[in-house]
């Protein structure tokens, strides 16, 4: 039996749309303690890692492990039908085939009721094991957006470069050339547009831009996103909820040339 | 992910997935605690109690449900001593089940004292903060995962960045931790008694997957949302915003799961009661049609309330305290409108709850106790069917016919809290039982003056308000109110208990109970015993009307009671008295006056209570002084260590608020008063404010000095509480200290807002509820007992005479008038009124100054604050200077030349002898014979005319642009060469030139006035009123030129007087003298209070004010007590003018009072409106 009320519908929503032009389908795994869901794109580069803790619901309740399989494309059809300040409670029995959404309106007593039929998605779950990473960036996630946005245009790789100070964003096209340099930056009266920076050594990889369009859908679950790049590793791409977290794992791209 | 990744292939995943497809975590692990905040793996040193407290929740709650598993006969209590021994152990599970089993009945035991003591089950935030605290070391945990604070990182960087996202997150979880523990702790109260339930259809708003079982328990939940928080619910206008029945469900207990939803209007009802205590709930299933409920259908419950003992045992004090400290903080901040703090908004939503509650139940209130007590076997109270009309109305009629008063309150429960209120009040006097009041009558020693009937009525009633009955006139009354209910409580039957829970198990547990129980629904508070009344205020508000000797008669109170006589000399203060205003523990701070009674007056008024004092008083060992300036060094060692301290001592509004403003700028703290020498240093026996509508704004600095004012009795004297809104009513409530009214928030809920709303009658009716029992007014019209009237006051005529603007006049003021009107037209076609208000206001006293006199304008006045501010406006006098010379330079070759005039003299003196008693001219147009002298014209031909008839005849051939001829014979005449006679000093009568133009109408008019009064009865004296005082300059100076010095004085009374001229002023004015005419000129503003003119019985009202209040307070220093003459006052009014729109001006302020303006815009709207009657 699985109860999990959001305040807002709008906050599904907005979690739905931060990754569901890179995945399709998803089992969301619904434990005691929140939902968890985990998928991989289609070229197997990008990895998709999502976590809503019990706290970011107003009320939940799940009384023995579930899995829902999810068709985004199906669920954000219906998350459309509700307005954002309605409440929406997922409903699942314990052996579900399907899954029901139901949203209450504050003002009006309005309450719609959708029925979304539940998929068998052949999927694996993987434990993602702490990384060392290189280096670790947080900075506004429209700050990320918008470079992300504009150096695609120009090229469909991107690269980013960590030095001890600052932090460049470049990307080289048929078109032309462009690069963003930030620098560490603290304000106090607006923290949430600090740009921070530490690393343990410098990183210079490449991603494709693709990609990245992708994570930057993300941006408005958090003000924030946080980076931690690695030469080893993918780098990882974070949106924090009010509790739990969105996460993009990107393998960078390798330099042909160098190989 | 390990090191060894193969670094050149793009697939990243693909090996790491299938190595680790064999280790897919085991689902019913918990979350990965590896926390949602990606950086936020710094050391948590700063929170770590925060961050530890909630891990021990989620352990305590795995530990329990654990614990539920194996063992599902414990029960929650058990469970929690169970953990609370066990947490510390590595293996608590186990270890508790060990000791379970072993220990189980001496553990039942356990529970069982626990359960006695029901502070330990009220697990509050802070017995479980503690308890967690002694499990902070223990490291062992249920959880595999090693917690966060063992892993020590070093970037402290992002720790402010992320702090404050993870403040929120921990209050989230403390708070829906907070309300597990409610959750668990669900029966706090020792005992709860049934008061009522009801039958409600609720909709399901979650699909069940089996029927749900007729008789299964639900329980009401709120879902909390951090968007709307109760003080949101509402608007500012009281209306709701959010439907509650979206946040009021039903949880179906069995599973612990949401079923569905109250209709609105239940769950209206009991959202703001669910968490509270005091009430409680319990819902029982009655009909779900025995299929699985889908979204939308509907089910019936029974909804079960009763009030539990912590109802009952609350102490409101506590938090009465509370409000009342937040509340002072906010009467210093608050700029403009009576604030609430949340707190009191809370409270006020429980309060309302309850009443709601009660009104849905019927539960009535007990009005005869024994006729109760009878019938309470023959009532049968039902469960309320909602949906059955038909039963539903059978009870409502059914109930009519028990009592009529319980009709209203189930139709319209909002008005229902004001007809209660007009009941509590009840027990104040009546008109009649005031008629009735026993007579004290001060002995011989004491007063020297005598009392009339209705004040020795009154000193009764204030005695006995001052508690001091033994020296008021016994009458058995005072022992009946000694015993009475507090009437704001009431009281209540218990009704049968009709509860699920005792209909199943035919279980009356309440044999031993009582059959009553009292509730203050207006603060909440519950008793099973029957509340007394204390009376915690001492005082009142005397409000006799003006004139009827409220100076006396408090003279005659301070007499009987002039030092407090419970109070003996000890050095502490141990006044059994149980008032716990916030006053009253200042009282016991500082140190006390018991002998003196002070008193605060305007001014103007401070000599006049020192004389009547003195005049009262005929005892020597009371004294008064006067406190003004500082006379006295040191107050408090004067009054309380002196040997003889004053009665009486006498100040003024002025030194009070002067001395608060010297404190407020040397020291901030409150304490600090003690060391101050001054009034605020000491609280006095008695605090008497005459005039008491000074304070009647609160936000003065006068009225905050006042209200901190100490003293045990507190008096306020006001011919007019009212004067210009309700809420000046609040500022005498709140000095008086009457609770709970003095509570802004009590004002504002049954005052201010239904006022504001419009409901202006339930306003006033509770107003006058409050007031009754402390508020004390009889008017000259009031009869007594025997059916007489109060006071024999001489009748007073009022005339109102229309005069007509003299020619000069006229033309400023069309000038000016078409000014005026041009402004506002702009105005109101702009929409910008308001703005322009100054303007426009200069413009309407410029009108009524020409009205006046025209050389008042330009003049500087001191009611002219605008002129000095309006630099623009001064050239007016230049304009009208010039008009002025237009205007007269058309008519200069008009008038007699000097020759003329001699030679029109002579021929008149001849043919007519004015000094033979004979004489009679006949007017040819009136045929009137004979003329009145003094209404005499002569034409150039010197044919006599009445002045009327020619001057009517002037105008009318004007108009018909006919040329002047005299209508006698034909000759042609002019309306400047006109002739009347004047009276000589000797009686005898000589012609003059008649010139229309020199003086001002209603200067002519004075002065004609005055003339044939001094003629009719010679030495009156007459005061003439005006609010210009640089018009009474003009005055002065008019009347000194007319009239002969020898029988004229006048003397001028206006705020440029001090205080010493005053006095002699006016001793002098009121000093007899024969045949002597006197005249006072006194200004409206400074002398329109207190004074005592009795002496005089003519008066003259020169030009009208805005608000008749004032009028009359000015005329009613005539017409008072003293007066032996019938009173004349006759007030001069241009006739189609400005002032003639203020006359209707003021009689609509009379018909609807100026108190409906309620607030700031309705105000501004009555002001447009009033600005455009005057230039319609």
């Amino acid at each position: 039996m699985l109860e999990a009320k959001f305040e807002e519908a709008s906050l599904f929503k907005r979690i739905i749309d931060g990754f569901k032009d890179c995945v399709q389908l998803v089992n969301f795994q619904c434990k005691e303690d929140g939902i968890i869901a985990q998928a991989v794109d289609d070229s197997r580069v990008l990895l998709v890692s999502l976590e809503i803790g019990m706290e970011a619901f107003q009320e939940y309740r799940c009384d023995r492990p579930i899995t829902l399989g999810l068709d985004l494309n199906s669920l954000s059809k219906i998350l459309r039908c509700g307005n954002n300040s309605d409440t929406l409670t997922l409903i699942a029995e314990d052996t579900p085939d399907h899954i029901g959404l139901v949203f209450e309106d504050n003002k009006k007593g309005r309450v719609a009721e959708y029925i979304l039929k539940l998929m068998d998605i052949d999927a694996d779950f993987l434990k993602i094991e702490e990384l060392q990473y290189d280096a670790t960036l947080l900075l506004p996630s429209a700050e990320f957006s918008k470079n992300v946005r504009d150096l695609s245009q120009l090229g469909d790789s991107l690269a980013i470069a960590v030095t001890k100070d600052n932090i460049k964003f470049s990307t080289e096209g048929d078109i032309g050339s462009g690069s963003v340099l930030l620098q560490p930056y603290v304000n106090m009266d607006k923290p949430e547009e600090s740009i921070k920076l530490e690393m343990d050594q410098p990183v210079d990889l490449t991603f494709g831009a693709k990609y990245l369009l992708d994570i930057v859908k993300g941006s408005s679950l958090s003000d924030k996103i946080g980076i931690r790049l690695s030469g080893e590793a993918p780098a990882l791409f974070q949106f924090d909820l009010a509790s739990g977290f969105l996460q993009f794992f990107l393998a960078p791209k390798f330099n042909e040339e160098e190989e | 992910m390990t090191d060894s990744e193969p670094t050149e292939r793009k697939r990243f995943f693909k090996d790491e997935l299938e190595s680790s497809e064999s280790q897919i975590p085991n689902p019913t692990s918990k979350l990965d605690n590896r926390n949602s905040f990606l950086f936020e793996d710094e050391p948590k040193t700063t929170d770590l109690g925060s961050s530890l407290f909630v891990e021990q929740e989620t352990e305590d709650l795995n530990f329990e449900n654990k614990l539920k598993e194996l063992i599902p006969d414990v029960d929650t209590r058990t469970r929690n001593l169970l953990l609370e021994k066990f947490e510390h152990e590595s293996d608590p599970v186990g270890k508790a089940l060990e000791y379970y089993f072993d220990h189980k009945n001496s553990l039942i035991k356990e529970v069982k004292t626990v359960k006695e003591n029901p502070n330990f089950i009220d697990l509050s935030d802070d017995s479980y903060g503690s308890m967690d605290s002694h499990s902070r070391s223990g490291s062992s945990h249920l959880n595999s995962d090693p917690p966060n604070s063992h892993e020590p990182y070093s970037k402290m960087s992002f720790q402010s960045l992320f702090s404050q996202n993870r403040e929120r997150a921990r209050k989230r979880k403390v708070n829906t931790i907070n309300r597990r523990i409610l959750k668990r702790s669900k029966p706090a109260f020792s005992w709860k008694r049934f008061i009522g339930s009801m039958q409600v259809t609720a909709m399901a708003t979650r699909p069940t997957i089996r029927p749900l079982k007729y008789g299964s328990e639900l329980k009401l939940h709120v879902s909390t949302s951090s968007k709307f928080s109760p003080y949101q619910m509402y608007n500012s206008n009281g209306k709701k915003q959010v439907s509650m029945a979206q946040l009021v469900k039903l949880r179906d207990l069995e599973q612990d799961r949401e079923v569905g939803r109250m209709p609105e209007e239940i769950a209206r009802l009991v959202y703001p009661l669910i968490d509270e205590s005091g009430v409680a709930f319990e819902i029982t299933l009655v009909y779900s049609g025995d299929k699985r409920l889908s979204i939308g259908d509907s089910f019936i419950v029974q909804l079960d309330c009763f009030l539990t003992s912590d109802l009952f045992g609350k102490n409101l004090k506590d938090s009465q305290e509370e409000s009342l400290s937040s509340q002072k903080i906010q009467w210093d901040t608050s700029n403009n409108s009576i604030v609430e703090t949340k707190v009191e908004i809370l409270d006020k939503f429980k309060r309302m709850g309850l009443i709601a509650l009660f009104n849905k139940l019927r539960i009535k209130e007990v009005k005869d106790e024994a006729e109760t007590l009878e019938n309470l076997n023959n009532d049968d109270p039902e469960i309320l069917d909602l949906e059955d009309d038909d039963t539903f109305e059978s009870i409502v009629s059914q109930r009519d016919e028990d009592n009529e008063d319980d009709d209203d309150k189930i139709e319209h429960s909002d008005s229902m809290n004001l007809n209660q209120l007009q009941n509590f009040y009840s027990m104040a006097q009546s008109s009649e039982a005031l008629k009735n009041l026993p007579e004290t009558t001060p002995s011989r020693d004491i007063m020297k003056l005598d009392l009339r009937k209705y004040q020795k009525q009154g000193l009764t009633w204030m005695l006995r308000r001052e508690g001091e009955f033994k020296k008021a006139a016994e009458s058995d009354e005072v022992v009946a109110a000694a015993t009475m209910m507090n009437p704001l409580w009431k009281q209540f039957v218990w009704p049968k208990d009709m509860s699920w829970v005792s209909e199943r198990d035919h279980a009356s547990q309440e044999k031993d109970m009582s059959l009553f129980f009292y509730a203050n629904l207006h603060t909440g508070e519950f008793s099973n015993e029957k509340p007394m009344l204390e009376t915690s205020l001492k005082g009142g508000i005397l409000s006799d009307e003006m004139g009827l000797g409220k100076t006396i008669s408090t003279l005659s109170l301070i007499l009987s009671s002039p030092c407090d006589s419970s109070f003996d000399q000890k050095e502490l203060f141990t006044e059994d008295d149980t008032v716990l205003t916030q006053n009253f523990s200042e009282i016991t701070q500082k140190p006390y006056a018991s002998r003196t009674t002070l008193i605060v007056v305007p001014m103007s008024l401070l000599h006049q209570w020192h004389s009547q004092f003195e005049k009262a008083c005929s005892n020597d060992d009371l004294h008064s002084e006067i406190y003004y300036g500082g006379n006295v060094s040191n107050l408090k060692t004067h009054l309380i260590n002196g040997k003889k301290p004053p009665t009486v001592l006498i100040t003024t509004y002025g030194i009070v608020q002067n001395e608060w403003t010297k404190i407020l700028k040397t020291s901030v703290s409150e304490l600090d008063l003690q060391s101050t020498t001054g009034l605020f240093s000491l609280s006095f026996y008695r605090i008497v404010l005459d005039e008491g509508h000074m304070i009647r704004n609160r936000q003065t600095i006068t009225s905050k000095a006042i209200m901190q004012l100490t003293g045990k009795c507190k008096w306020v004297l006001t011919g007019t509480p009212i004067i210009n809104r309700l809420d000046d009513m609040y500022s005498l409530v709140k000095f008086l200290n009457l609770e709970p009214w003095s509570q802004i928030g009590f004002w504002k809920q049954f005052i201010s807002i239904p006022f504001e709303n419009k409901n202006f009658k339930q306003a006033f009716d509770v107003v006058n509820s409050i007031m009754e029992p402390v508020f004390l007014r009889r008017t000259k019209h009031m009869k007594d007992a025997n059916g007489k009237p109060l006071v024999d006051l001489p009748p007073k005529e009022v005339i109102v005479e229309k005069l007509k603007l003299s020619e000069k006049q006229d033309i400023v003021y069309k000038h000016l008038l078409n000014r005026a009107e041009d402004s506002v037209k702009l105005g109101l076609e702009r929409g910008d009124l308001l703005k322009k208000y100054s303007t426009i206001l200069v413009n309407i006293l410029r009108l009524r100054q020409v009205c006046c006199d025209v050389s008042l304008i330009g003049s500087q006045d001191e009611n002219d604050e605008d002129l000095s501010n309006n630099n623009a406006m001064l050239s007016n006098g230049s304009d009208v200077a010039a008009l002025l010379k237009d205007s007269k330079s058309d008519n200069v070759e008009e008038t007699f030349s000097e020759i003329e005039l001699q030679e029109a003299i002579k021929i008149i003196n001849e043919r007519y002898d004015f000094n033979n008693d004979d004489i009679s001219l006949e007017c040819s147009i009136c045929t009137t014979e004979p003329i009145p002298l003094d209404k005499i014209l002569f034409t150039e031909c010197e044919h006599p005319f009445c002045k009327e008839c020619l001057l009517e005849y002037c105008e009318y051939q004007k108009i018909k642009n006919l040329d002047l001829k005299c209508p006698l014979c034909r000759h042609e005449i002019s309306k400047n060469k006109l002739l009347t006679l004047q009276k000589k000093e000797n009686g005898e009568y000589e012609p003059v030139h008649y010139n229309s133009d020199s003086r001002s109408s209603k200067i002519v008019a004075l002065a004609n006035h005055l003339q044939q009064l001094q003629d009719s009865s010679p030495g009156e004296q007459v005061v003439v009123f005006s609010q210009f005082s640089s018009y009474l300059d003009i005055l002065e100076k008019a009347l000194r030129d007319i009239s002969p010095a020898k029988t004229t004085k006048i003397y001028k009374f206006d705020g440029r007087l001090s205080l010493k001229d005053r006095n002699s002023v006016l001793k002098e004015f009121q000093e007899k003298s024969p045949g002597i005419q006197k005249i006072l000129l006194l200004s409206l503003k400074a002398g329109g209070v207190g004074l005592n003119l009795t002496c005089a019985s003519y008066a003259f009202v020169m030009d009208p004010w805005w608000s008749p209040s004032m009028e009359d307070q000015a005329i009613d220093r005539i017409h008072r007590i003293g007066q032996e003459n019938n009173v004349k006052v006759t007030r001069f009014i241009i006739e189609n003018s400005i002032e003639e729109k203020m006359l209707r001006i003021q009689e609509r302020k009379r018909t609807i009072g100026e108190a409906m303006d309620a607030d700031e815009d309705e105000r501004r709207k009555r002001r447009i409106e009033e600005i455009k009657m005057l230039f319609e």
